[in-house]
């Protein structure tokens, strides 16, 4: 493969750079420019072979560096702008980074003799070396996992277990224009840019600066078609006003529990079909769904002519597949079982003829011996009307060691938080009829908002 | 002797031999970092003595120091010195109300002396008052630790900046109020009874005689002889002991014990300290209860996971820059429990009878000692054991793993060498006059020497021409070291050691600072990056810039923890892989 | 005082009655010398009742930190309450 391997770039230029463009809340870059320049200060050379770290908070910056890096590098890392300056030493030695690309922002390793330092921006250098030429490396693309607060893990990917899953046809129109809510280092957010660069379409970035509101009235005002995010990001978005400024004709959930309240109040939102997708960073893409329903067809399950074979292991869901990653970089276990299944650590249950996700195997509430998922109870709650989104969590109780108790985020529609008084006996009786009695929350408490980690996700740990 | 904790500081009170005075309490304030981790075991052969002599004697960590709680910022207890200087005044007054003593001996080393005489002058029961070696004056003491932190870091400090040395942080406030504190101007009390042990021809000693006689003060200086084993780090000699018998004829004539104490020790509460996200207890094991450890365990959740912490050298249980602590801190945030253990006759386990105080050379065989802390951990109801140690520590803990099958998970740090020669060490030691761990020690700061002497750090020319003699001495040393090491007869031991912990299912993390010295075992085995090690997927090697020998620096330490944590927490063996109390011999 | 306390009486017992409606369990007849285990509430509805007067009436005797002795009657829990007070 290493001969014929084509770069990122390479796939990326290869469509065609006619109007195509990437773009963020400062910068627009024409997809054209990177066939005279690159974004990088120094010489490529000097990066020939090294594993690199890419530190910026930019999303743009970082795209553009990786551009340049895929097929030069001997690894790159996706470093997410959030990762806590304490570990950086160790994800440091963990990946025997030997240089740097990085605009000054983001997490900065403290300099030191053997790691080179090349300055990286968000704007082509005209005129600099390009990255077209030269031979093809098969870098590795190592991704970080989002963690709490212990060290995430280091997940290494290849370029073509990272575009293996878009051989599925989706968005390769031309004229079409992506974005997401995630960051694009993450790998919900690495998807839809490699979507987008190996399919022909533009690319509009979110910014951790932008309020939600801004962003999409930005992605409706460059006329995106296709877009993607978590359940938590959808959620928060539509209760925007700006909900409205973006008209895609393609939506996409994944990274969350998608429950059936989503799903419809998307598709009533936009008018479109929504799939939704399971993936994570260590498995990558296992499947999407496009019929418009919870959970997945049970026939999924030990297909063979599916992309990603999967298996239920005590109730766990597990996937093989090409496109997961190859290992963990460091010290950790090897990835997989020993027939190299992957386990999701994601619970689910068998109704009728489909499986539903019911929650993280770490995430279980335990009540007295019984076990609650948090996400089985908001799939409930999020059924009514008026419940914008919810967040489940175990609150300490002396008899039972845990009770389950929600926060519960109103719908502007239906009042807001002046509207939970009025709501609050019709989720709690709608718990009562769905749930069995250790499952219905104890107590309820309406908040103005629920915390969104960096990764999209909703943030369960201090709970 | 019997573990206490009182307003988050962990302390050892010895009680009076019954029958014998028990009206007066000795409190025992201790010095700081190397002067605190040199004379532990002094000081608790001193608090014996006192208890012999019909005494109360009671030793603690100040908070943030030793095993107590707090961490090496103080900001939020108002600095180090008020912290400090108030942790005192709680200590005298449980002491008092502990046994009843009507009457205090305050009893300061080094900067302990300082905190001893500043509080003998502010309380109104203190009747005696002993500094050994005490520091007379903040601004020198901080000045020293200014410069042995710039020798450590390499690079000049900046002023008015915080100031981070082995494991405090302190801030230019924090400095200046050490920095004030002058035992010359202390306002002691007419009839206070005084005794300085102090090498006598010091002027600040001299200083402080001269002006407290004027108060009416009775002060005597004894002179430092008999004491100097207190601030010396001997680590493969047979240890000699400091002789505190002129110090104690001082204190039965100026203080004498009066009164007939007829109780034993009085009902305390169970030791107990509660750091953030933890529980610790002291545990006491082993025949007689001799040998003693901290169990830290995390305040929430199940954990069947404990880490055994090796001492390191001669160092307490707590370790040097409390890294014993700070480790089994972090493990707790992470889920996982640890006993910070002393090998017999270190820090606060007991040798054996006869030899309780005797401190053996530091590769003594202390397999005993690890099958007793797995016993009794096991009893507690743990299922999955793992070793951790420094240098010292870590030959020991890989020993006692190839001992003990219960040993599934092995961290080693530094490792210095895998096997001694054979026949008699000591004396092997002792012909050559080395001692490895003292010189690899020493030479992880050569570098830092050179730089020093290259006028790279700035520092003040006086003080050039005593540490020149220092590194030329340090210099020879190190030749004599490399010669040494190649004279070790290499058997392959290392390797068929580490297949046999891999055959049964036992994961090792190496972890070394980058220094030549530190790796030089190590690369002599398996290759400078561990080629030869690429067969055994249960070995993991990393080197870690930035983190010195002895883990003293903060900062190189929390990566070496990072690892740690992470090495034990995902090791998921696939079944219990030993039949409970099966042991093999150790490998020869 | 007195009247503290009677209003803390009646709201655990109010919250009794009320978690063993919403719980569909049979009551019986509440003394202060009623044994928990027989009073019909399951150790769920005592989880919840916890919950609930922590919420209304602020008091947790559980979470002070010390460890508390299992009530084991009506009269026990109510006390409990009475004194965390």
């Amino acid at each position: 493969m290493p001969a014929e391997r084509r770069s990122l770039l390479d796939l990326t230029l290869a469509p065609g750079t006619a109007g195509r463009t990437l773009s963020d809340d400062g910068h627009r870059v024409a997809l054209d420019d990177l066939r005279q320049g690159i974004s990088l200060e120094g010489p490529l050379s000097a990066l020939r072979g090294r594993s690199v770290l890419i530190a910026c908070e930019d999303q743009l910056t970082f795209t553009l560096a990786a551009l340049a890096l895929d097929g030069v590098a001997r690894r790159m890392l996706l470093c997410p702008p959030d990762l806590a300056a304490e570990h950086l030493p160790a994800v440091m030695v963990d990946a025997e980074v030997d240089a740097v690309v990085t605009d000054g922002t983001g997490p900065q390793p403290k300099p030191s003799p053997g790691v080179a330092v090349v300055r990286c921006g968000s704007r082509i250098l005209p005129g600099s070396e390009s990255a077209v030429d030269g031979s093809s490396v098969d870098t590795e693309w190592v991704m970080f996992t989002s963690g709490t607060t212990a060290r995430p893990k280091m997940v290494v990917h290849t370029l073509a277990s990272l575009a293996g899953p878009l051989e599925d046809g989706v968005a390769v129109a031309p004229g079409t224009v992506w974005s997401t809510f995630y960051d694009v280092r993450r790998y919900g957010g690495q998807q839809v840019l490699f979507r987008c660069l190996l399919g022909g379409g533009s690319m509009v970035l979110s910014s951790a600066r932008e309020p939600v509101g801004d962003f999409l009235a930005r992605a409706g005002a460059c006329g995106i078609t296709h877009i993607s995010g978590t359940p938590s990001h959808w959620r928060r978005a539509l209760m925007s006003p700006a909900a409205h400024k973006i008209a895609p004709r393609y939506v996409r959930v994944s990274g969350e529990v998608a429950d059936q309240a989503i799903l419809d109040n998307l598709r009533q939102a936009y008018g479109v079909e929504v799939a939704h997708a399971f993936a994570s960073t260590e498995a990558g893409l296992a499947f999407d769904v496009r019929d418009g329903f919870a959970g997945f067809p049970a026939a999924y399950v030990g297909a063979a002519d599916a992309k990603a074979e999967m298996r239920i292991h005590e109730g766990t869901l597990r996937v093989r597949s090409s496109r997961m990653a190859s290992r963990y970089l460091g010290t950790r276990p090897q990835l997989g079982d020993g027939e190299h299944f992957i386990d999701t650590g994601d619970m689910v249950e068998l109704r009728g003829d489909r499986y539903y996700f019911v929650g993280r195997r770490e995430g279980v509430i335990n009540v007295g011996g019984q076990k609650v998922f948090p996400e089985e109870v908001e799939a409930v709650i999020n059924r009514h009307p008026g419940v914008q989104m919810s967040r489940v969590w175990a609150r300490k109780n002396p008899i039972t060691g845990a009770v389950v108790a929600a926060d519960i985020v109103m719908r502007q529609e239906a009042g807001g938080q002046a509207g939970f008084a009025a709501a609050r006996d019709g989720i709690l009786q709608a718990c009562r009829d769905g749930l069995p009695a250790h499952k219905v929350p104890v107590s309820l408490r309406s908040v103005a908002s629920l915390p969104i980690a960096a990764s999209g996700k909703l943030m369960r740990q201090d709970a | 002797m019997t573990p206490v904790t009182f307003d988050g500081c962990f302390g050892w009170l010895h009680a009076p031999r019954v029958g014998t005075g028990g009206d007066v309490a000795v409190l025992i304030c201790p010095g700081l970092m190397q002067d605190a981790l040199l004379s532990y075991c002094s000081l608790r052969l001193l608090a014996d003595q006192l208890a012999a002599a019909g005494y109360w004697a009671l030793r603690f960590d100040y908070p943030g120091t030793g095993d107590s709680c707090g961490d090496g910022d103080m900001r939020d207890a108002g600095g180090h010195w008020a912290a400090w200087r108030r942790s005192v005044d709680v200590a005298a007054d449980w002491l008092r109300a502990a046994t009843g003593a009507r009457r205090l001996v305050l009893c300061g080393l080094r900067f302990g002396g300082s905190l001893a005489t500043v509080a003998a002058a502010e309380r109104d029961d203190v009747a005696g008052l002993a500094l050994f070696a005490p520091v007379v004056r903040g601004h020198s003491y901080m000045r020293q630790l200014f410069i042995e932190g710039q020798l450590k870091s390499g690079r000049p400090l900046v002023k008015d900046k915080d100031f981070e040395y082995r494991e405090f942080r302190f801030s230019p406030t924090a400095l200046a109020q050490m920095s004030k504190v002058d035992l010359r101007q202390a306002k002691l009390r007419p009839g206070q009874k005084v005794v300085i042990l102090a090498r006598s021809n010091a002027t600040p000693v001299q200083d402080c005689v001269r002006a407290w006689t004027a108060a009416g003060v009775g002060v005597v200086s004894l002179g430092w002889e008999g004491l100097e084993p207190m601030l010396r780090h001997g680590l493969t000699d047979e240890y000699t002991l400091p002789d505190f018998t002129g110090f104690l004829n001082w204190l039965r004539s100026a203080v004498p014990a009066a009164g007939a104490h007829t109780a034993g020790p009085p009902a305390l509460e169970p030791a107990m300290l509660r750091p953030p996200g933890c529980i610790e207890t002291p545990l006491r094991f082993g025949d007689d209860g001799r040998l003693f450890g901290m169990l830290c365990r995390p305040d929430r959740g199940v954990t069947e996971t404990v880490v055994l912490i090796c001492n390191a050298g001669r160092d307490p249980h707590y370790g040097g820059a409390r890294q014993g602590v700070a480790l089994a801190r972090r493990l707790a945030a992470g889920g996982i429990a640890s006993l910070r253990m002393d090998f017999a006759g270190l820090g606060d386990s007991l040798g054996p009878p006869g030899a309780e105080n005797v401190l053996s050379h530091i590769f003594a065989n202390r397999v005993p000692d690890i099958h007793a802390a797995l016993d009794t951990l096991e009893q507690i109801g743990f299922r999955r054991f793992a070793a951790q140690g420094l240098c010292a520590g870590a030959y020991h803990a890989f020993h006692g793993a190839l001992a003990d099958r219960r040993i599934t998970t092995l961290l080693l740090v530094n490792i210095p060498l895998f096997t001694l020669p054979g026949g008699n060490v000591l004396g092997y030691l002792e012909r050559r006059s080395l001692s490895p761990l003292h010189y690899l020690r020493k030479l992880a700061l050569r570098e830092n020497w050179v730089a020093l002497f290259q006028g790279k750090l700035g520092v003040a020319a006086t003080l050039r021409a005593q540490y020149t003699n220092a590194l030329t001495r340090l210099r020879s040393k190190a030749h004599g070291l490399a010669r040494w090491l190649r004279l070790v007869p290499v058997q392959n031991f290392a390797g068929r050691a580490l297949e046999t912990l891999a055959g049964r299912g036992a994961r090792t993390l190496f972890v070394f600072s980058p220094g030549e010295a530190e790796i030089e075992a190590f690369a002599r085995e398996f290759g400078r990056t561990g080629d030869g090690l690429r067969s055994f997927n249960e070995v993991a090697v990393r080197i870690i810039p930035g983190m010195d020998h002895d883990l003293s620096k903060v900062s190189g330490r929390y990566t070496a923890e990072t690892f740690m944590v992470e090495f034990v927490a995902e090791h998921r063996p696939p079944e219990p892989v030993y039949p409970p109390r099966h042991r093999n011999a150790a490998l020869a | 005082m007195s009247v503290q306390t009677a209003s803390i009486r009646s709201a655990v017992l109010e919250q009794v009655k009320l978690v063993a409606e919403q719980q569909k369990k049979h009551l019986a007849p509440l003394t202060d010398a009623l044994p928990l285990l027989e009073s019909g509430l399951d150790s769920l509805c005592l989880a919840i009742i916890v919950a609930n007067l922590e919420d209304e009436l602020g008091l947790d005797p559980f979470g002070t930190g010390n460890d508390v002795a299992m009530p084991v009657t009506l009269g026990d829990f109510i006390r409990l309450y009475e004194h965390a007070g």
